[in-house]
């Protein structure tokens, strides 16, 4: 079951914030970023996730929480409407409270959004830039998933210890589970409890798309996992939820 | 030198072409230590085995358990080839049966009937269904992180299966008496029966023995409540005690499930109750293709004998309490912590000042290097067949396996 709450702090949460990193490393995504310069801002409900995406010198910079004030100002009266918006699903349009007529801003990120998209499901991107977003959301979304979704919460609460995930010689992340509130890093941090390391960018990139039997690529010594492998049981059933909340998506390149 | 493992990985890329995993459930290498350890066998005897690259492993996980007498131990395989020779799955039962079934319930305490099956999983099945139908409850209690196999019913996995196949199973922690007189309590007049191991021997944790009075007290409650008190002693079975593990921890189950060490590697199990359940037994239909072969019948008694006449639980409690003797002795000197808990003759050792358990992956990666096959997050098993000289070599390869532990992380 996927609860439309939490998936709507997944897409604000773990989602929008690689377009700052895509922004910075892409060109074509600079190139959109740098066609408007404002803040927009995404808010669900009255007390919602909500969080601002900020477009300055073809850069953008995504800020939770949503302060001050903003050029463009989306109110999406329920989760479900967002993450409509955001899965393709539907219309999913949002009640402009603000900033109706600077319809530029909107251009820019729909169309950054839809270069993201590409960037994340297809092959029209560098690997490693496609391995480092996808690892980025996927230990965001694992955080945000089982802080907030009623059953992986409860598992979560059972289990202690850091994991990375990562590539070899490459980008990584960390999740630490400590203390039952779940929290994700960009880049390798402290000695992990558990390691989950790729060969190379490729294959992470398949085993995130369930393409790949990682067992066996663990066997043949293509994935290191190594650690308390109890965690690894654990993570792989967040791993699992979390694949059911952003599905891989066929993007045309 | 470490050794070659150049056939394993050759056979495993064959492997993981045709099937998923390429070696799945318990046997996969990933909860070894990948690169460190084989990953197919070649041969076995005694308490040894050769995988196809030729290197020589003395064996502490004895197949999972099944192995108690020895590999290719001779009485053994003879009792199965020559009932082989003379039919195995056939169109009606063998006499076999009915002698193995009157071995068992002289031998097992409380067993006043037996059931034959195939696997631990079949007759952990065989005795929830029959325990709900015997009470005409649906409920049922396990212990947390304990293990009965993978059915659905069961927790192992979490692929397929719904909250539903597990909606009348009720979790307690093992041993908390206190957590299963709540949940009796909560589900009054609901519980058809409660199955646990006879004593914790859980994964990746440490093994849990049960206090004095602890069997006596689960005993009184089950029978207070009428609920049905079901032994899982598929795993400890015959390494404690010939007549069974809850008859070595003083108590009398309704039901006990046994399989593993009962015919030395050939796969049979069985589900024995007291009479008050026989009925109950009678009128269930429960069957397999294979359940009543009967050359793992002419096995089973076979092993039974040679256990009783070695006194193999006397001879495995020994050689393992040599075993962690030195274990502990060997940590010390290294200045090195380590937990080593359960019966000797299933115990397992961990390193206490770790959750995470790369001490424990790099030891036991050490000693695998060294010819000795522990496993480093499952209990192991020492068998008739393991020796004195075994055991001092052993604990050769352990010194440089703690050795190796105390240089890459101190303490």
């Amino acid at each position: 079951m996927i609860y439309e709450g939490v998936l709507a702090k997944v897409y604000l949460g773990a989602v929008l914030p690689v377009l700052e990193v895509l922004s910075g490393e892409d060109p074509a995504a600079s190139s959109y970023a740098g066609q408007w310069t404002g803040r927009i801002r995404f808010a669900v409900g009255l007390s919602g996730p909500r969080c601002d995406v900020v477009f300055r010198d073809s850069r953008v910079k995504v800020e939770p929480g949503a302060r001050g004030p903003s050029d463009i100002y989306l109110f999406f009266p329920t989760a479900a409407m967002l993450n409509a918006l955001f899965s393709g699903r539907g219309p999913g349009f949002p009640i402009p409270l603000k900033g109706f007529t600077r319809l530029k801003g909107l251009l820019v990120f729909s169309r950054l959004a839809k270069h993201m998209e590409t960037v994340l499901n297809t092959d029209a991107a560098p690997e490693k830039l496609r391995a480092r977003l996808t690892l980025d959301i996927l230990a965001r979304a694992l955080a945000i998933i089982s802080r907030n979704d009623p059953e992986m919460r409860l598992l979560a609460e059972k289990v202690h210890g850091t994991v990375r995930l990562g590539i070899k010689d490459g980008h990584a992340v960390q999740v630490d589970f400590t203390g039952g509130e779940p929290k994700s890093v960009t880049g390798a941090g402290p000695s992990p409890d558990l390691l989950l390391q790729f060969a190379t960018d490729d294959l992470f990139l398949q085993v995130s798309q369930d393409k790949v039997d990682v067992m066996a690529q663990a066997c043949l010594l293509n994935v290191v996992f190594q650690g308390d492998l109890h965690l690894g049981q654990v993570v792989n059933i967040f791993l699992d939820r979390v694949s059911e909340y952003l599905p891989p998506k066929e993007v045309a390149a | 030198m470490s050794p070659s493992f150049t056939k394993s990985h050759e056979l495993f890329a064959r492997a993981a072409r045709v099937m998923p995993q390429g070696i799945y459930g318990h046997f996969t290498p990933v909860f070894t230590v990948p690169g460190s350890y084989p990953y197919f066998m070649e041969r076995a005897r005694g308490s040894h085995f050769w995988d196809v690259d030729g290197n020589e492993y003395i064996d502490y996980l004895c197949a999972y358990g099944p192995m108690i007498l020895g590999y290719a131990n001779d009485k053994v395989d003879e009792a199965y080839r020559r009932q082989a020779g003379l039919g195995s799955c056939c169109s009606i039962a063998t006499r076999l049966s009915v002698d193995l079934a009157e071995r068992v319930t002289s031998t097992i305490d409380g067993a006043d009937w037996v059931m034959f099956a195939k696997n631990g999983a079949d007759v952990t099945s065989m005795a929830l269904m029959l325990a709900r139908g015997y009470r005409k409850r649906a409920k049922i209690v396990l212990a947390e992180e304990g293990y009965h196999g993978t059915q659905a019913w069961a927790g192992t996995s979490t692929v397929g299966i719904t909250p539903a196949d597990r909606a009348d199973i009720l979790m307690v922690p093992w041993g908390d008496l206190d957590a299963l007189r709540e949940t009796v309590a909560a589900w009054k007049g609901q519980i058809a029966g409660a199955m646990f191991t006879p004593y914790h021997h859980p994964v990746f944790a440490d093994q849990k023995l049960p206090g004095p009075s602890f069997w006596a007290e689960v005993r009184k409650l089950c029978d207070e409540n009428g609920i049905v008190l079901i032994i899982d002693d598929v795993r400890a079975g015959w390494r404690l005690d010939l007549k069974g593990s809850a008859h070595h921890f003083g108590f009398r189950p309704d039901m006990a499930c046994y399989s593993k060490g009962m015919a030395n590697g050939y796969a049979i199990s069985m589900l024995v109750g007291a009479e008050k359940l026989r009925v109950t037994a009678s009128k269930a239909y429960m069957t397999g293709s294979f359940w009543m072969n009967a050359p793992e019948m002419a096995v089973a008694l076979v092993c039974l004998d040679e256990m009783e006449r070695m006194n193999v639980a006397g001879v495995v409690r020994e050689l393992g309490e040599a075993l962690t003797r030195g274990l502990r002795e060997l940590s010390e000197a290294h200045g090195l912590k380590v937990s080593i808990t359960g019966p000797a003759a299933l115990p397992f050792m961990k390193f206490a000042n770790e959750t995470n358990f790369l001490r424990s992956q790099l030891f036991c990666g050490e000693c695998a290097g060294r010819g000795v096959f522990f496993h480093p997050h499952h209990n192991w098993f020492l068998s008739a067949a393991h020796t004195k000289e075994d055991i001092a070599k052993t604990l050769e390869a352990a010194d440089a396996g703690f050795r190796a532990v105390k240089e890459r992380f101190g303490d």
